[in-house]
């Protein structure tokens, strides 16, 4: 399954990869039932208690091993603390409001008129939104500036791509 | 190259992911908007790097500036540090070629009687995070391309693309190879997908392919 999935194939006796000839091999059954944003949450919230920094945002400040977090109070502008982040869909909400959050800036660097696309994310992150009784959120802000200006200033690895999300 | 389209609403991207993997419609949405804005020009996108069959549709839908990048050119958006199997983009500058020394070490970690596990696979996310830490400077987590976008690369692998059984209908069990003898896949509560289903989306059937 691994080496199907993944585009690795036993020829003459070596394992090698074939760019591009990743598939699903003959005889594979599909997931029962759908995974969507529910389920997906469910297994990162698993995942996260077992291990925590997988709900660790943040990043690296200059070198190696030089990893600095976010707590939870500054990046939802106080709505969430670390208790109530893994509570309900509050985690979900919180990404996919950063996601709207960021659209606008992140639209604007790539197309000159932003109406017609920022509308497509938009109405995409809405329904998802609405299903999982999200809470309105604010503008999403990190000591007096936008949240996610406030990661890139802080974090290189976002300055230099340019995004923070 | 692949080309998935956004417009209409019967695409090949959605179908494959929610037909095929099961991925829900309302993450694939998001998904696949996402992949069109930023990496495509509003109705396709490449699922690789450039391609001629994606181009700026100047004037259509709002002006793309430059061409579209394809999916492989979307750090810290769709894609994001510390991949299984791939390379951090600031350490090689290619986070899209499979590095094989790191698809060995999960290979090599599975039982070849038995199958990775949904939590082997959180143990891996969580020893390649950490690797990150320990490598690349320029390590960055973020809410939606980390948290939420890596974190999902992970569970789609083993969700998703594990051979799905009575014992394992949720995925949770990666197998080194293609093992078809278990007699559990023989359920008809599971459905089975043939390779010429997926492809006919696109128009070509064609079965599975023999390098």
């Amino acid at each position: 399954m691994l080496c199907s999935q993944w585009g690795v194939y036993n020829i003459s006796g070596t394992l090698t990869y074939k760019v591009g000839w990743e598939q699903i091999p003959a005889n594979w059954y599909r997931i029962q039932g759908d995974y969507n944003i529910p389920d997906i949450l469910a297994d990162i919230l698993n995942w996260g208690t077992q291990h925590p920094q997988l709900l660790s945002i943040g990043g690296n400040v200059g070198s190696v091993n030089s990893f600095v977090g976010v707590d939870w109070i500054n990046l939802t502008g106080g709505v969430f603390d670390a208790g109530s982040i893994l509570q309900g869909n509050n985690l979900a909400c919180f990404v996919l409001q950063v996601l709207k959050t960021g659209s606008p800036t992140m639209l604007s660097s790539l197309y000159s008129t932003v109406a017609t696309p920022l509308a497509l994310l938009n109405n995409a992150i809405a329904t998802p939104m609405l299903n999982l009784s999200c809470p309105v959120f604010g503008d999403l802000k990190m000591g007096g500036t936008d949240l996610l200006s406030a990661l890139q200033a802080k974090y290189p690895g976002a300055k230099k791509a340019a995004s923070a999300l | 190259m692949l080309v998935g389209s956004l417009i209409p609403l019967k695409k090949m991207v959605v179908l494959t992911r929610t037909s095929v993997y099961g991925l829900g419609i309302d993450i694939t949405t998001v998904l696949a908007v996402m992949s069109s804005t930023v990496a495509g020009n509003l109705v396709s996108f490449s699922l690789g790097g450039q391609t001629t069959k994606v181009t700026s549709l100047l004037g259509l839908l709002g002006s793309l500036l430059g061409t579209p990048q394809g999916i492989d050119h979307t750090h810290n958006l769709i894609e994001s540090d510390g991949s299984s199997t791939r390379d951090d983009i600031y350490m090689t500058g290619d986070s899209w070629t499979m590095n094989m020394t790191k698809f060995m070490e999960v290979y090599n970690s599975i039982d070849p009687n038995g199958g990775m596990t949904f939590d082997d696979m959180g143990q891996r996310s969580a020893n390649r995070w950490n690797q990150s830490v320990a490598n690349n400077p320029y390590f960055y987590y973020g809410p939606w391309s980390g948290m939420f976008g890596r974190s999902g690369g992970y569970l789609f692998a083993t969700r998703l693309m594990s051979n799905h059984s009575v014992d394992h209908p949720r995925g949770g069990y990666l197998s080194k190879l293609n093992d078809q003898s278990k007699s559990t896949h023989s359920s008809t509560s599971l459905t089975r997908v043939q390779p010429e289903t997926c492809y006919a989306a696109s128009g070509a059937c064609t079965t599975s392919r023999e390098p």
